[in-house]
C-alpha cells in the first residue's frame, strides 16, 4: 500500500466515471446538461459547482490522466515531457520565449509551484474603468477569493523560505525594498521542490486532488485523451462539439471521433487553446477580437553565484515576492520571484555550453536566480500578443515586445542583480546571450545599462498566458461579458484566464479561481431559471 | 523525387546562394518561406526506434552531444544513446508548428553548401572537428541575426537536456536529487 494514496484508483473502483477518448467508440454521441473542455483552474472550478448543483457535467481533457502515483520519481523529463505542453517545449512562434504550460488533468495547477496572490485592487479597478467590467471591484470580489482559499488550503507560507527565496528577501531587505511571503494552496506540504513535475504527495491543493475528484463524487464525467477539435456553431447557439481521441502519447489521433451535446458548453483551454479554438470553429467574432490582446507576464531572469550553498532545487519553490516595482509612476511595473533550480530549467538560465556549462552546473548549488515579471497590457505600448492558427488549425503565439517592455525588463535585470548584489552574490549574471559574470554591482550595472535588448538574445520566459477573449461590457472591445458568456452565443461561456483584459500582475491561480467561482455560481442559477 | 522537384530545388538553392551573402535570404530561408518546400521534401524517415530524428539528425545531436556538454559527457555510448533518446522525445512533443521548424533547421544543417556558408565549415557531421563544432556554435551565437541566435539556442538546449536530464549527470552538477528520505518514504 503506497503512502500516499492517489486518489483516483479507489475513486474508479468505487464508480467514479474516467473514461480514455480512446476507448469510446467512433461516432458516439455523449450527451451532459454542460460540457466543459479543459481541467484546468477555470473548468475545474466551474466543475464543481456546476456539480454540486445538480448539473450533469462532462470534462473533456485533452491531455493525460497522471496523479501522484506518477510523480514519486520528482524527475525533471518525465515531469516535463509528459505534463506540460509540447513536453514543455512550447515557444512563442518566432521561438523567442519559452512557455510553461500545463497540459493534463488538471491543466496547469497540476505543474504550478503554487503561488495564490489575490487580482491586485489596482488591476480590477482598471479592468472596472477601462473594459467596463461589472461587478468587479475588490469588496464584490473579496468573498469569492476568501471562498477560494478555504477551499484550496491557501495560506502564507508557514515554514522558513529555502535559501534561494531567503536571499531575494535579504536583498530587498538590505535595499528597503518591500517584500512579502507567498501564499501557497497546499496543505501538508512536505517542502520538497517539486511542484512544477506533479505534487508527489497531494499536498498542492491542485484540481487534480481537489475539485475534480469532487465534481466526480457528484456523478461528473472525465474525459481525457479527449482534442475537442471544433466547436459547431448553429442557427441556435452552439450545436455542439467535435471531439478527437488521442492515443497514448496523447499526441497522435487515434481516428475516433465522438461528438459531444450538451445544453451549455464552458470552454477552459486556457488562454492559447481556447482562443485558437474558437478560431479554428470560425467563431462569430464580429469585432476580430479572439486572440488578440494575450498578456504573458514576459520575465527575464538574472543568476548569482554565492559563497554558501543555496540548494535551490530543494524547497517550496516560491515562498517571498517583491512587489516593489510593480506599480511604478512610468513605465511598465514588475514582480520579483524566484524559480526551482533543478538541473534543466537551470541549464537554460546558465545559456553556456561546452565547458563553460560544465564549470556552471557545477555550481549548480551555489546558483540563486531571480525572475521579473513584466505587467503587461495596461498601456497601449504593452498591448500584448496575438494567438492565431496556421492552416491546420494548430495555435500560434506572436508576442512582439516594443520599446516600453524592453525598457521595463532591462529595468528588472538591473533591480534583480542589485538585489543579489545586497543579499551577498560573488557574481550576477543576467540571462543574456552577451553578459558574463559580474562581480560586483557597478560592473553589472554598467554592463545591463549597455546590453542590446533584443529576442533571441534575452533569455525570456513566460508562465502566465492571459487575455485573447477579454470580458466586460464594453461590445467593441470585448468577446465575453463581465460574467464570462459568449456575447454573441447564448449557450457558450469562457471561464479560463483568456477572460482577462490585461495581465494580472499576480500568478494567475487564484485570480482564475476567485473568478470563474463567481461566474460559474451565477450560471448556475441562470441555468435553473 | 521527381526531376521537376529536383530542378525546382536547385533553383531555389541557387537563388538562396545569390541572396545570403546579404544575409537577408538567410532570415527568409530559416524563417521559413516557401524557398525551402524543395529541401524540406527530402527529409528521410525517422532513425529505427526514433519518432522524430531521421539518421542524419543522430548524427548532428552525436557530434554536437560532446561539445554542447564538455568534459562532464561520459564516452559510455549507453548514455549517449540514451540522450539521443531523450532528444528525440523532446523534439517529438513539439506541437506540429514547432516541429515543422524544428526540421526545417536540421535539414538546413544536412546540407553542405548551407554548412560552409552558414556554419563555417563542410565536412559531415560525424568527420567534422570538435573546433569546427565549437566555432559554428559560437558564431551563431555571437551573429547579428536572430535566427541563427535561435537556432543556436534550439540545438544547444536540446543537446544539454539530453546529457543534464539523466540521474548520471547529477554527480557533474553537484545535484543530490530529490531528498533521500521523501524517495524512500514515498515509494515504501
Amino acid at each position: 500500500m503506497p503512502v500516499i494514496n492517489d486518489l483516483y484508483t479507489d475513486g474508479i473502483a468505487a464508480g467514479w466515471k474516467v473514461l480514455d477518448a480512446a476507448t469510446l467508440q467512433d461516432g458516439d454521441t455523449l450527451e451532459a446538461d454542460i460540457a466543459i473542455v479543459g481541467s484546468g483552474a477555470g473548468g475545474a472550478t466551474a466543475a464543481e459547482i456546476l456539480a454540486n448543483t445538480g448539473y450533469r457535467v462532462l470534462m473533456l481533457e485533452e491531455g493525460a490522466l497522471y496523479t501522484a502515483a506518477h510523480f514519486r520519481d520528482m524527475d525533471e523529463f518525465r515531469g516535463y515531457g509528459t505534463l506540460y505542453q509540447e513536453g514543455g517545449g512550447r515557444t512563442t512562434s518566432d521561438g523567442a520565449i519559452s512557455i510553461f504550460q500545463g497540459r493534463a488533468v488538471g491543466g496547469t495547477t497540476t505543474v504550478n509551484w503554487t503561488t495564490s496572490l489575490r487580482t491586485p485592487d489596482k488591476t480590477l479597478a482598471h479592468w472596472a474603468r477601462e473594459y467596463n467590467v461589472k461587478d468587479i471591484d475588490a469588496k464584490t470580489m473579496a468573498p469569492w477569493f476568501e471562498r477560494a482559499e478555504e477551499r484550496l488550503g491557501i495560506a502564507p507560507w508557514a515554514m522558513a523560505p529555502n535559501r534561494n527565496n531567503a536571499l531575494l528577501r535579504d536583498g530587498c531587505e538590505k535595499l528597503g525594498w518591500a517584500w512579502k511571503t507567498i501564499p501557497r494552496n497546499v496543505r501538508g506540504c512536505w517542502n520538497l521542490g517539486y511542484c512544477g513535475l506533479g505534487c508527489p504527495t497531494n499536498a498542492k491543493q491542485s484540481m487534480l486532488v481537489t475539485t475534480i475528484p469532487e465534481a466526480l463524487k457528484r456523478g461528473m464525467t472525465l474525459v481525457h485523451h479527449a482534442r475537442v477539435e471544433t466547436v459547431a456553431f448553429g442557427q441556435h447557439g452552439v450545436a455542439g462539439l467535435q471531439v478527437h481521441a488521442l492515443g497514448a502519447d496523447a499526441r497522435t489521433p487515434t481516428g475516433t471521433r465522438v461528438n459531444v451535446k450538451a445544453r451549455h458548453y464552458i470552454l477552459a483551454g486556457g488562454a492559447i487553446n481556447t482562443p485558437a479554438l474558437l478560431l479554428r470553429s470560425e467563431a462569430p467574432d464580429p469585432k476580430n477580437l479572439i486572440g488578440r490582446r494575450t498578456c504573458i507576464h514576459p520575465v527575464d531572469a538574472t543568476l548569482a553565484l554565492f559563497d554558501e550553498r543555496v540548494d535551490g532545487f530543494h524547497g517550496a519553490p516560491q515562498s517571498i515576492y517583491s512587489d516593489h516595482f510593480l506599480w511604478p509612476e512610468h513605465g511598465v511595473g514588475y514582480k520579483l520571484e524566484v524559480p526551482p533550480l533543478q538541473p534543466i530549467l537551470t541549464t537554460g538560465l546558465f545559456g553556456s555550453y561546452g565547458e563553460a556549462l560544465v564549470r556552471d552546473m557545477a555550481q549548480l548549488p551555489r546558483a540563486q536566480v531571480n525572475i521579473a515579471l513584466m505587467r503587461d497590457g495596461f498601456s497601449d505600448d504593452t498591448a500584448g500578443g496575438r494567438v492565431r492558427i496556421d492552416d491546420a488549425g494548430n495555435p500560434l503565439l506572436d508576442y512582439e515586445l516594443g520599446d516600453a517592455l524592453w525598457h521595463g525588463l532591462r529595468r528588472g535585470l538591473l533591480s534583480m542583480a542589485e538585489a543579489q548584489f545586497a543579499a551577498g552574490a560573488r557574481s550576477v549574471r543576467p540571462g543574456h546571450l552577451d553578459a558574463r559574470d559580474y562581480t560586483s554591482w557597478n560592473e553589472a550595472r554598467d554592463a545591463i545599462t549597455g546590453l542590446s535588448m533584443q529576442k533571441q538574445r534575452v533569455t525570456l520566459y513566460t508562465a502566465h498566458l492571459m487575455g485573447g477573449c477579454p470580458m466586460g461590457e464594453d461590445a467593441s472591445r470585448c468577446v465575453v461579458d463581465s460574467h464570462g458568456r459568449h456575447r454573441e452565443t447564448d449557450n457558450l461561456s469562457i471561464f479560463d484566464g483568456s477572460i482577462f483584459p490585461t495581465s494580472i500582475g499576480a500568478n494567475p491561480q487564484l485570480s482564475i479561481y476567485a473568478l470563474i467561482a463567481r461566474n460559474a455560481t451565477r450560471l448556475a442559477e441562470t441555468l435553473k431559471a | 523525387m521527381s526531376p521537376a522537384t529536383a530542378q525546382g530545388a536547385d533553383l531555389d538553392r541557387r537563388r538562396f546562394l545569390k541572396l545570403s551573402v546579404t544575409g537577408a535570404a538567410t532570415l527568409a530561408v530559416l524563417g521559413g518561406s516557401a524557398q525551402l518546400a524543395g529541401c524540406a521534401g527530402r527529409t528521410e524517415a525517422p532513425a529505427t526506434g526514433h519518432v522524430f530524428l531521421t539518421a542524419a539528425d543522430v548524427a548532428l545531436f552525436r557530434a554536437l552531444l560532446p561539445v554542447v556538454n564538455g568534459s562532464a559527457l561520459p564516452a559510455d555510448d549507453g548514455i549517449r544513446t540514451e540522450a539521443i533518446r531523450r532528444i528525440d522525445l523532446t523534439c517529438a512533443a513539439l506541437d506540429a508548428p514547432a516541429r515543422a521548424e524544428a526540421r526545417k533547421l536540421l535539414d538546413l544543417l544536412h546540407w553542405r553548401v548551407f554548412r560552409r556558408l552558414a556554419c563555417g565549415f563542410s565536412a559531415d557531421w560525424s568527420q567534422a572537428s570538435a573546433e569546427e563544432l565549437n566555432h559554428f556554435l559560437q558564431r551563431w551565437r555571437d551573429s547579428k541575426l536572430g535566427l541563427f541566435n535561435a537556432g543556436h539556442r534550439a540545438l544547444t538546449k536540446l543537446t544539454a537536456v539530453g546529457w543534464w536530464s539523466q540521474p548520471a549527470s547529477w554527480s557533474a552538477a553537484d545535484y543530490p536529487g530529490p531528498q533521500a528520505w521523501a524517495v524512500t518514504a514515498l515509494n515504501a
